[in-house]
């Protein structure tokens, strides 16, 4: 029974990681249009920061929560207004190839200086130990990890669909050419949106490099998932997208204790049966 | 360059717009071909044409929101052809579009609130609920799950609010009931009252002339005539003709 229960935490982790990632990216293309395949690399880079922070200035885990999201996030949106904003209004297949192509290169450089293995980073001194719950030995980072994702998840769902903000970013995403005509920056919204969404996969990173060190192809193997977490939850879909993301962490923990063999395939398994049903998503709507 | 016809006449009261030679294009096809008129302070001046005369994209045009367009366009005396529309907006020119453009990811509150107040003296919530009585029940509700009439009331109501003086509105009237039309009719004598001027696009003849203080008659692209509605009578055949009623 406690190797059900370690599987059930470890799939809340994964969980937790795919809910952050699939959740900046249903930001980005619900309000970009952009499928956002670098994402997996700006993960990465949030882990990079992290890294940097602490080795070159001394920052550590705290700090780096804060400064790696902003740093990616200028990236991010630095990206936005050179590359993503020329994109605006033609297919869907331009953002991802050029999105895939910024991917390959981010990472290509990474790789090219560090190397394919791990750079360790520590857990905080605070979040070090574990607990006893009776039933399984509980990690105290890796709770930290599934409550704070929650807590970013929710606030970031709070920020969309319940604030004046919130009300501008779904307004532009279904015509933003109206949004501006009611003297809203739109340009400037859809730069900080971008930010906003690959701030999130910084965090994300942030919050891994404890657990899974620090890599450049880190993101890369993650980003797949990801996309199949989006796809079933419903492309733009914020809620959908955190639901999602840890519901399919959790089966695919149970899968690993059940029938190991399909762990790595029963998200895709169910991203299928879900096209085949529902093409626009649990929770998506159709365009 | 062609001048805007005889309605022209009332230019010596304080002019808010000025359009001037104004040309535009969607892609390739080039739509209006030198458009001329102006509105002054507190006017109601409509753009009357048949379908596909080039109304909406004059209005569109001087919003801001046509790539491609040419001409001058000034708004209180400063040019605005090149201009974006959201500084436009900012200027206070407040747009209601034909389709209506109520967000369907928003509620009727939201919807209500969405457009960022632009200047002080827009319409408190209080005064909006008094125009528009039937929004204060649907609060709640889904913005597009209001009926047609509904939806045309939110979409003039939240342009309201932003303290904007100078309204375009893009045949309000369209696909509703005639009751609904005479109160849209009602709410826009109250507006001119309240000194708000209003640029209209109408094919509802019949509303228009209930409103308007001048005419426009826009075909092909360009402004082939226009009057004051006190000559609307002497008019009439010539305006038969345009319009093809």
């Amino acid at each position: 029974m406690q190797a059900l229960y370690a599987q059930l935490l470890v799939g809340l982790i994964n969980g937790s990681f795919y809910a952050l990632l699939s959740l900046g990216l249903a930001v980005i293309f619900g309000m970009l249009n952009i499928i956002n395949f670098a994402h997996g690399a700006l993960y990465m880079m949030g882990a990079f920061c992290a890294y940097f922070l602490l080795s070159l200035t001394g920052l550590g885990y705290w700090w780096a929560l804060i400064v790696a999201p902003i740093v990616v996030g200028i990236f991010g949106m630095v990206l936005e207004r050179t590359l993503l904003k020329w994109l605006t209004g033609l297919d869907h297949l331009y953002g991802l190839l050029l999105t895939f192509g910024i991917a390959l290169i981010v990472q290509g450089v990474f790789q090219n200086y560090f190397g394919s293995s791990g750079l360790p980073y520590a857990i905080p001194d605070e979040l070090k130990g574990g607990m006893n719950l009776g039933f399984m030995f509980l990690p105290v980072y890796r709770g930290w990890v599934v409550v704070f994702s929650l807590i970013v998840c929710i606030a970031t769902w709070f920020l969309i669909e319940k604030t004046q903000l919130g009300a501008y970013l779904r307004a532009a995403t279904e015509n933003p050419t109206l949004v501006r005509a009611f003297g809203i920056n739109v340009p400037r919204m859809i730069t900080l949106t971008y930010g906003l969404g690959v701030g999130l996969a910084a965090l994300a990173g942030v919050l891994s490099a404890p657990i899974n060190q620090v890599r450049p192809l880190m993101g890369a193997d993650l980003i797949i998932v990801v996309f199949a977490v989006v796809v079933i939850g419903g492309m733009g879909s914020i809620m959908g997208s955190i639901i999602t993301g840890f519901a399919l962490g959790v089966i695919e923990g149970l899968t690993k204790y059940f029938y190991p063999e399909a762990s790595n395939t029963v998200v895709f398994v169910l991203m299928v049966l879900v096209l085949l049903v529902k093409p626009t998503g649990l929770t998506g709507r159709a365009a | 360059m062609a001048r805007a016809p005889a309605a022209n006449a009332a230019s010596s009261a304080a002019e808010v717009l000025s359009v001037q030679n104004l040309e535009a294009w969607y892609g390739e096809s080039h739509i209006l071909h030198g458009i001329n008129f102006n509105v002054n302070a507190g006017e109601v001046v409509t753009l009357l044409g048949r379908n596909g005369a080039g109304k909406t994209t004059t209005l569109k045009s001087v919003m801001g929101i046509i790539g491609k367009r040419s001409g001058s366009i000034r708004f209180n005396n400063s040019e605005i052809i090149r201009t974006s529309s959201d500084r436009i907006a900012r200027m206070g020119v407040a747009f209601c579009p034909e389709e209506r453009g109520i967000f369907a990811s928003l509620d009727v509150r939201e919807n209500l609130l969405l457009p960022p107040t632009v200047k002080q003296g827009g319409l408190s919530l209080e005064q909006i609920f008094d125009l528009f009585p039937n929004l204060k029940e649907r609060l709640k509700s889904q913005g597009t799950k209001l009926s047609g009439g509904e939806q045309q009331m939110l979409a003039i109501a939240r342009i309201l609010r932003t303290g904007a003086n100078f309204l375009m509105l893009d045949e309000p009237t369209e696909g509703l009931a005639p009751v609904i039309i005479q109160q849209i009719g009602e709410t826009i004598a109250r507006l001119k009252k309240q000194g708000f001027t209003i640029l209209l696009v109408e094919q509802n003849f019949r509303f228009a002339s209930t409103v308007a203080d001048r005419f426009y008659i826009v075909e092909h692209g360009r402004i082939i005539d226009g009057f004051a509605n006190s000559e609307l009578q002497a008019n009439m055949d010539k305006l038969h003709t345009y319009l093809g009623v």
